[in-house]
């Protein structure tokens, strides 16, 4: 029960400094010396896995955000909804998980389409809101499990040392 | 390792690698698929995944995925340089794709066409080190999702934190 919950902890804990540090790049990379240079650094790593157009990004802190609006939004409901998800478990039974996962993705489809097709021009609100939405979704199915998964492969490779090691004696 | 050559292509090549600006969504795409590939060829008689074998599988394919994407786009850069990127400029021009993108979204594709790319070790290294904390990371969620997508439906919930597991008696 205790690595259960600590299990969680671990993951809420990382889930919200992946966050921060999104938050943590234009602040960091306005000031001088080491931190203009990790500011870069973290700019650099979001980079990869974030197109960064600087008109689809939310600016705080006299910049761009590490990633764009979606992205922050997805990041940002998803760390809210392993809080949310942890405290009112009921609410991840009421649907099945690929149906969650469809709900929560589907405002987020309509409104790329619709951007794509030139149906309308979604500011950011509009973008990162979808994407907490399905956020919100992928932490109601994935929260449960990764601390299943997590704390099932912590168990083994406790288990593992301690085969190796073999039992303390009494 | 399916799961993984999909997460190095969408790594490593010069179009897909476009899949990974939306939330590493190639990456996640690969431990997905790792997963899908995983419970098809599984056998009925062979004991049922469980969400720590798909944690293992999406995480393992986004190191591999890692590996060779970083080889295969160093690979490209080393031998083409930019013509990957000259061959999809010019393709988009002539299909006048561009034309029919919002402007925002042409304008971004248009500064990554012109970014050149350079190939240096630290360079190498870098977007190794960087691809091998994201691919394992981006990996094991897209093989919970595809857990919990494909996994055959069960009655059984799993606990949450701070609620008791349901004992075997």
């Amino acid at each position: 029960m205790k690595t259960h919950t600590s299990v969680h902890r671990v993951i809420v804990f990382s889930v919200w400094v992946w966050c921060a540090l999104i938050v943590l790049a234009p602040f960091l990379s306005g000031s001088e010396g080491l931190a203009k240079l990790a500011g870069g650094g973290l700019y650099k790593f979001f980079g990869e896995i974030c197109h960064q157009n600087n008109a689809r990004t939310i600016h705080w802190g006299g910049g761009p955000l590490a990633v764009c609006a979606r992205c922050t939004g997805i990041y940002g409901g998803f760390a809210v909804g392993i809080l949310l998800f942890s405290v009112r478990n009921k609410w991840t039974g009421a649907m099945s998980h690929r149906r969650t996962i469809v709900v929560g993705a589907l405002p987020m489809l309509v409104e790329v389409v619709a951007e794509i097709a030139r149906l309308t021009e979604a500011g950011n609100a509009i973008r990162c809101s979808t994407g907490a939405l399905f956020g919100l979704s992928l932490s109601a199915v994935l929260v449960a499990l990764l601390v299943e998964a997590t704390e099932t492969l912590a168990q083994k490779t406790l288990l593992r040392f301690h085969h190796v090691k073999g039992p303390t004696p009494a | 390792m399916y799961g993984g050559v999909i997460t190095g292509l969408t790594i490593g090549l010069p179009v897909l690698d476009l899949l990974n600006c939306f939330c590493c969504g190639g990456v996640l795409l690969g431990g997905l698929l790792s997963v899908f590939f995983y419970t098809r060829d599984l056998s009925p008689e062979a004991p049922a995944m469980k969400s720590a074998d798909a944690l293992q599988l999406g995480a393992l394919s986004g190191v591999f995925g890692a590996l060779t994407g970083t080889v295969l786009q160093t690979g490209i850069v080393a031998g083409f340089g930019d013509v990957a990127r000259e061959i999809l400029g010019s393709m988009l021009t002539d299909t006048r794709i561009l034309e029919s993108l919002p402007n925002e979204v042409a304008r971004a594709i248009e500064e990554m066409l012109a970014h050149e790319q350079s190939l240096s070790l630290p360079g190498v290294m870098g977007l190794l080190v960087i691809w091998m904390i994201v691919g394992p990371l981006f990996g094991l969620l897209g093989g919970l999702i595809g857990f919990a997508i494909f996994r055959p439906p069960q009655s059984s919930g799993i606990p949450m934190p701070g609620e008791t597991k349901p004992s075997a008696e």
